[in-house]
């Protein structure tokens, strides 16, 4: 039926050799029907009722319910089936509660259950032979997957239920709420008003409010669809990418940085390649399958837009480990909470605990990220030509990149000289490889063990091995023995010389070099380190010779120099293979250089973009489990394919490459029930301040059925029928009447439903750190409306006012500012921001730079003084709250200005300054209702 | 307020973010278990809670049971102090000097060669009669009756990055929450006027900088609020902490001008605890400036105080970390200073020599003090690097050592570290290396053990205090740690 079966398969043959088994001693046979009255009476109340504590893990009384074998074994306390005697069987006593042990014991079986058991009992049993009849983890998976709301599909839409007040709902999704809402008996919140339903739009959908103007235009708009059009009008803003961009990454786990490295630059050159196409994919609408595919495997498909390749960095912008393992495990983490609500990542070790999620399956999904890799030059999406600023950026770089080659010319002359001039030692080490007692006996070595290049003593013997030829005139001697065996050189040795006799003196192929000849037969050689003596003092010998003034070599000389010269000679040392010389001394002065020019395509405006993506490797990684999560106990292998929990055993092993881009369409399918309600989810929670689902990345079996299932279904259903559109799911949700409630609290309505579960009205939101910020910049006319491009320090007060989203991320050290305001971790996915109350964000309002420089500026700006005294109070709430003061509000605002005293004069900012400072921090700017 | 319904009544998921509810779901068994045990139906907790002035994520909790410990302070010696010359006397070391091991060199980071006897010498202190070396004789003379030395630690790898976040956050290499940040969010914090996890480092970060005192996944009001305790101003230690343009008198006015304008605001929206935690906060916020000037001012201190703990920036910041728990900061964590100041791969002599004396007086006045305000009993110190230091010598490498021959590897197989107060039976050493001192012979403590330990003694089972996150309930010591009863009084 599968392949994961047989990991239990192992116990079962054990079960057959029980020698006390009663099953062995009566032939086994049994009806179909009885196997069928198995199949569907028996089976699946063992599955979810009893194998948890008498299964393959544990064995409560050391009693295991999986096999028949086992049943008959029975517990410690002896049997628990009476065949004979059916009434009498422990297991009926017991489940039937007539027993002090009372099973199952979260709460007794249906009557029918337990008579279908005695039934059972009665046919002795029936129990399907061979793998047909295991009970093992898949059983229950089944069980989950039958029975758990998320993995059911998502509910056409059906009619719309019966209600009462039928003049209230003003689309269908308004019907399924006012049902439930009257069924207990709560009547919905009355429509906000025209100033509240804007500001809610805009700080929803933009994340700073309208002006004042944009407010009255509504207010006074009496066209029929006046609030459709507002809603059209606001999704059409590009500012609308810049606040729904943002919610993505924090999906996304986005940062700027790879996290910790101690010699090399840490930010990532192009990781905003991705948040810029994040914003652009939500402002054109990209449809949401398409988004799904393009961020998973845009490398793998035919793109009309070659920036849409950005979309990769969802794999790519995580922390990195420097570990394929866990860059990967990141990697799969990010796709299946951040797409379908799976904690996959969970069976990373061993099966999920809950979830119908083998380790197999984690597995699979390894060997599908673990068939891509980052390619070591990312592709541009933008020509130099096109790229603003780039003539500038080219020269800046030349100058840097002259640097690195200056060091590695520099370096690479100087080892080929040294090389040269140690020849002697490095031969020696290379060819004699001898031990350090024996190094200490060469008299004539001058390089310390320590200071030796390892890579020259490789570059030597990698020569000797696969570039002279065995007829080599100089080397063959030493080719035709370097590699003898200690016991056998005497005698290898002696045969050598026998030949070397016969052997013409020259220098052409075949023949020998008569210097080398000499040098052999004063002395021959008695072992390998003898003959790299021999040698080694040759070359130093010619080598030495060169040095003479006027040195004039002899051919034979000149061969054997010439080891030593060529362009293929290990001592020979080029800018390409001078790195493999560079000890760790060499390398930090290196990565410093490599530093610097990552830091300067990091950071200089003209680099034309790259994407971050991903590409298939040669060939694919074939996965296997790795026991408990460690790569070094390598279990069995698995396939490359989805997953269990969504497919069944109808899937099949993925066939194109590693198979990533037919994961993103398993993911993008329409018939994936998780993908698109937890889409749904995610929308519905930035507007209403609250998720449908309250675990938003985890749909699994500890997710109970939320409330308004039938909501999130039927906008998983429109979703389809409008063609995977986000921003219609947008629509739909602004024009319902449940959302154009007022947030007023109502103690009647909350007394039933006090988490508002029932959507009696709209939650009040408090807005995010992005929000807050960039609208205190709006208001105060500093906001800097550019998009795009290079990520830069904005937690500073004076350097950049773009919007906040255009942050540099460093998750290596997230600044406090971010950290305070429940900006989440990047380090992984984040499902939702907390949204705590702490004195550090009162202390940033209270006395930051960023905060107090608005005020400041702000009134010595002509937009503020240019305004009349007595119209200054009326201006600056029109300004911050798109209303006039109420005479309330005005007495306060005077008692301030009169109450001056003696300290003003210590003040920095005038009295005009510190109003608008503090209306910068009350609630009504902070909360959206 | 006491039933189960009023809490969620007072708590809805938009006031704290964490309602209670998410936050005993959260919580798995752990604080949930306590959360229903305390929450529900203990009064002066719900008090204590109002008193907080906001239903904070940092409002005191009880553990799961009476912990010795409320606080603790964490001498982090970052770079990897040895054992071999402070707390662990190897006599045999010193006899091998100059020779090879009997046995071949475990390994470790980089090439070693022959044993390396310690230039310090060591004595017996006490009544217990522990040996420590010259470098804390001070420490060692007034409480070594009150330390328990574990000789027997060991870690993963001899690398100080992955070493730095076992040490920390009980993982190497994954992000996991920091000890600190476990500790905040199971047990809130005394003072809501101050953070409850503060990590002092003087003149930058240490290696990983932030990722030391990291939240990870909990919420980020548990992470370690990072001082640079080179300063002296408190403005340059605590962002924002002071208003440059507006004096305090007017601040005041500011701020009951903008107390009137929310409670206009609030008028007709019924109940809205979010909009009263927002406004109860700036009030809180305020306090805090005037209460965190005061403690990081450590001019109003008795002259003979100062001195008594000298006049280095780890003296001084031991002296801010006393005034801290004073005031009730939960955990405390002093690193020595930026980068790794202990990592003498070369002159070891000279560096620890000069680094142990920035500390011996100041954590002996620190003990000292701590016992003469009745806090030593409920403040546990624990001291230490994230490994020790080979007991053979460094051999040179170029780049990464200054190859003078006279310093000491990483070790990863067997360290010190050392704990006082709080609940800690003192006068006792605890486990052994071998007699050269390379690895953890006897009693081998795994850095585990010692997170499971230290969260008993602050009342927590270390396998309950527990966060669900990603579908799957974390905890500090993953599926490891044993709890050593034996260093516990």
């Amino acid at each position: 039926m599968n392949l994961f079966r047989f990991s239990l398969t192992g116990l079962f043959l054990l079960s057959w050799q029980l020698p006390d088994s009663a099953a062995q001693q009566e032939p086994i046979s049994f009806s179909a029907e009885q196997i069928d009255f198995f199949e569907s009476n028996i089976r699946p109340v063992l599955v979810s009722k009893c194998i948890e504590c008498h299964g393959p893990n544990t064995q409560e009384s050391e009693l295991r319910i999986d096999s028949r074998e086992f049943i008959l074994k029975g517990a410690a306390s002896g049997s628990i089936v009476n065949l004979e005697r059916p009434n009498e069987s422990l297991l009926l006593k017991v489940l039937s509660h007539e027993q002090e042990i009372q099973m199952p014991p979260d709460g007794k079986l249906g009557e029918k259950e337990i008579a279908a058991f005695l039934i059972w009992v009665e046919q002795k049993i029936p129990w399907p032979v061979g793998k047909q009849g295991e009970i093992t983890k898949y059983d229950s998976y089944d069980t989950m997957r039958r029975e758990h709301w998320a993995f059911q599909p998502v509910a056409d839409k059906t009619p719309l239920p019966a209600i009462t007040d039928t003049a209230w709902p003003r689309s269908s999704l308004d019907y399924l709420v006012l049902a439930k809402l009257e069924d207990v008996g709560i009547s919905p919140s009355s429509e906000a008003d025209r100033r509240t339903l804007i500001r809610r739009l805009y700080f929803g959908l933009l994340g700073i409010p309208p002006t004042f103007e944009e407010v009255q235009a509504f207010v006074t708009d009496m066209a029929d669809d006046a609030y459709e059009q507002l809603v059209d009008r606001v999704l059409a803003s590009p500012k609308y990418g810049e606040r729904w961009g943002r919610h993505w990454l924090d999906v996304a786990r986005y940062s700027d940085t790879l996290g910790y490295n101690f010699q090399r630059e840490r930010r990532f050159p192009y990781a905003y390649t991705y948040r810029d196409y994040v914003i652009r994919a939500f402002n054109q609408d990209i449809a949401y399958d398409d988004f799904i595919r393009q961020q998973i495997a845009a490398d793998m498909m035919d793109l009309k837009d070659r920036r849409d390749l950005a979309a990769m960095g969802l794999l790519t912008v995580g922390r990195r480990y420097r570990n394929e393992q866990l860059d990967t495990d990141d990697r799969i983490d990010t796709v299946t909470r951040g797409f379908m609500g799976l904690t996959v990542a969970c069976a990373r070790c061993h099966d999920h605990k809950y979830d119908a999620i083998p380790t197999e399956d984690y597995y699979s999904l390894y060997g599908v990220f673990a068939s891509a890799r980052v390619p070591s030059e990312l592709p541009q999406i933008q020509s130099a030509e096109e790229t603003i600023g780039y003539e500038k950026f080219a020269e800046g770089l030349a100058v840097i990149q002259q640097e690195i080659d200056q060091y590695d010319t520099k370096r690479a002359t100087e080892f080929t000289t040294l090389f040269r001039d140690k020849v002697y030692d490095y031969f020696v080490r290379a060819v004699g490889r001898p031990s350090e007692e024996s190094l200490k006996t060469i008299e004539a070595l001058t390089v310390r063990d320590t200071d030796i290049r390892q890579g020259q003593i490789a570059a030597w013997q990698n020569y000797l091995l696969k570039t002279v030829a065995d007829d080599d005139p100089f080397f063959a001697l030493l080719k035709a023995l370097a590699l003898t065996e200690p016991a056998k050189f005497p005698e290898s040795e002696a045969n050598v010389r026998a030949k070397l006799m016969t052997i013409e003196e020259g220098l052409k192929p075949g023949q020998v070099n008569p210097l080398i000849k000499k040098a052999y037969l004063e002395s021959p050689p008695t072992s390998v380190l003898d003959l790299a003596l021999i040698y080694a003092g040759v070359l130093q010998e010619v080598h030495a010779a060169t040095k003479l003034a006027g040195a004039q070599l002899t051919p034979a000389q000149a061969q054997i120099h010439k080891h030593l010269t060529a362009d293929n000679s290990p001592t020979t040392v080029t800018l390409g293979n001078v790195n493999s010389f560079y000890n760790r001394a060499d390398g930090n002065t290196r990565n410093g250089l490599v530093r610097k020019i990552d830091r300067y395509r990091s950071t200089t405006p003209g680099n034309p973009p790259r994407a971050m993506v991903m590409e298939e490797k040669p060939k694919p990684y074939n996965p296997v489990v790795f026991v408990r999560g460690n790569s070094g106990r390598r279990g069995e292998a698995v396939q490359r394919q989805f997953l269990y929990a969504i497919e069944g055993d109808k899937r099949q092993p993925f066939q194109q490459g590693g198979g990533r881009l037919e994961l993103a369409e398993k993911i993008a399918r329409s018939d994936n029930p998780l993908t698109r309600r937890v889409l749904v989810n995610r929308i519905w929670m930035h507007h209403f301040g609250k998720s449908l689902v309250s675990s938003p990345s985890d749909f699994g079996i500890r997710c109970d059925q939320p409330v308004q299932l039938d909501v999130m279904d039927y906008l998983a259903s429109s979703l389809l029928e409008n063609d995977w559109s986000v921003k219609a799911l947008h629509k739909e949700i602004l024009l319902s009447a449940t959302y154009r409630q007022d947030s007023v609290d109502r103690p009647n309505a909350r007394a039933l439903d006090p988490e508002n579960t029932l959507l009696w009205r709209t939650n009040r939101q408090r807005l995010e750190y992005e929000s807050f910020r960039d609208s205190v910049m709006y208001v105060t006319d500093e906001l800097d409306f550019r998009m795009g491009g290079l990520s830069e320090n904005l937690t500073d007060s004076d350097t950049n006012n773009r919007r906040a989203i255009y942050s540099f991320i460093d998750r290596q050290d997230l600044p406090g500012l971010l950290r305070v305001f429940d900006f989440p971790n990047p380090d992984s996915h984040s499902a939702q921001r907390p949204v705590t109350t702490v004195p550090q964000q009162a202390l940033f309002t209270m006395n930051s730079p960023v905060i107090l420089e608005r005020a400041k500026r702000f009134v010595q700006s002509p937009a503020f003084s240019t305004i009349s005294e007595h119209s200054r109070i009326t201006f600056l709430y029109r300004r911050l709250f798109q209303r006039d003061p109420t005479d309330h509000e005005r007495r306060v605002a005077e008692e301030f200005f009169a109450n001056r005293e003696p300290t003003d004069e210590d003040s920095t900012m005038n009295v005009w300054q510190q109003y608008i400072h503090l209306l910068l921090m009350t609630n009504e700017f902070m909360f959206v209702d | 307020m006491t039933t189960k319904q009023g809490i969620y009544h007072s708590n809805p998921a938009s006031l704290t973010g964490i309602s209670r509810r998410e936050l005993l779901s959260r919580s798995g068994t752990g604080l949930g278990m306590l959360g229903f045990a305390g929450l529900l139906s203990d009064d002066s907790l719900l008090g204590s809670l109002k008193a907080a002035g906001s239903n904070s994520p940092l409002a005191p909790k009880q553990p799961h049971f009476q912990g010795k410990a409320k606080h603790v302070i964490h001498i982090f010696c970052n770079g990897g102090p040895s054992h071999v010359d402070t707390f662990d006397n190897k006599p045999e070391l010193t006899k091998y000097h100059g020779k090879p091991l009997p046995f071949s060199n475990l390994r470790t980071e980089r090439k070693t060669g022959h044993c390396f006897g310690s230039p310090f010498s060591f004595k017996p202190y006490g009544e217990s009669g522990i040996e420590v070396s010259e470098l804390y004789a001070k420490t060692a003379a007034a409480h070594i009756d009150d330390m328990c030395i574990v000789r027997s630690m060991h870690a993963n790898v001899p690398n100080h990055e992955p070493s730095l976040l076992l040490m920390n956050c009980g993982e190497s290499t994954l992000i996991r929450p920091s000890v600190g940040s476990w500790v905040s969010y199971g047990l809130g914090t005394e003072n809501q006027n101050l953070p409850a996890f503060i990590a002092m480092c003087p003149q930058g970060y240490p290696i990983k900088g932030a990722q030391n005192w990291q939240s990870a996944f909990l919420p980020g009001i548990y992470q370690g609020t990072y001082i640079n305790s080179q300063h002296q101003n408190v403005e340059k230690l605590i962002a924002n902490i002071k208003n440059k343009d507006i004096p305090l008198q007017q601040q005041r006015r500011q701020l009951d001008a903008l107390k009137q304008l929310n409670e206009i605001h609030k008028a007709g929206r019924g109940e809205a605890p979010e909009l009263d935690a927002r406004i109860e906060n700036y009030e809180l916020a305020y306090r805090m400036q005037l209460e965190a000037r005061d403690v990081f001012d450590i001019r109003d201190e008795p002259a003979h105080i100062v001195e008594s703990y000298g006049k280095s920036n780890p003296a001084r910041q031991m002296l801010i970390a006393r005034r801290l728990v004073e005031r009730g900061v939960r955990y405390v964590q002093l690193w020595h200073g930026a980068g790794q100041p202990w990592d003498n791969h070369d002159d070891i002599e000279k560096n620890h020599r000069r680094l142990a004396g920035e500390q011996d007086s100041a954590i002996a006045a620190l003990i000292s003090d701590l016992k003469r305000l009745g806090l030593f009993e409920e403040t546990l110190i624990v001291w230490g690097g994230e490994f020790g230091r080979t007991p053979v010598v460094e051999l040179p490498t170029a780049g990464a050592n200054a190859g003078k021959i006279n310093g000491r590897d990483h070790n990863h197989w067997g360290f010190t570290v050392w704990l006082a107060g709080g609940g800690i039976k003192g006068g006792q050493t605890y486990g052994t290396t071998d007699p050269f001192g390379f690895k953890a012979e006897e009693n081998p403590v795994h850095v585990h053990d010692l997170h499971a330990t230290m969260l008993h003694l602050l009342g927590f089972d270390h396998k309950q205090l527990t966060y669900r996150y990603a579908g799957r309930d974390y905890r500090l010591t993953d599926v490891h740690g044993e709890v050593k009863h034996a260093w516990i009084a």
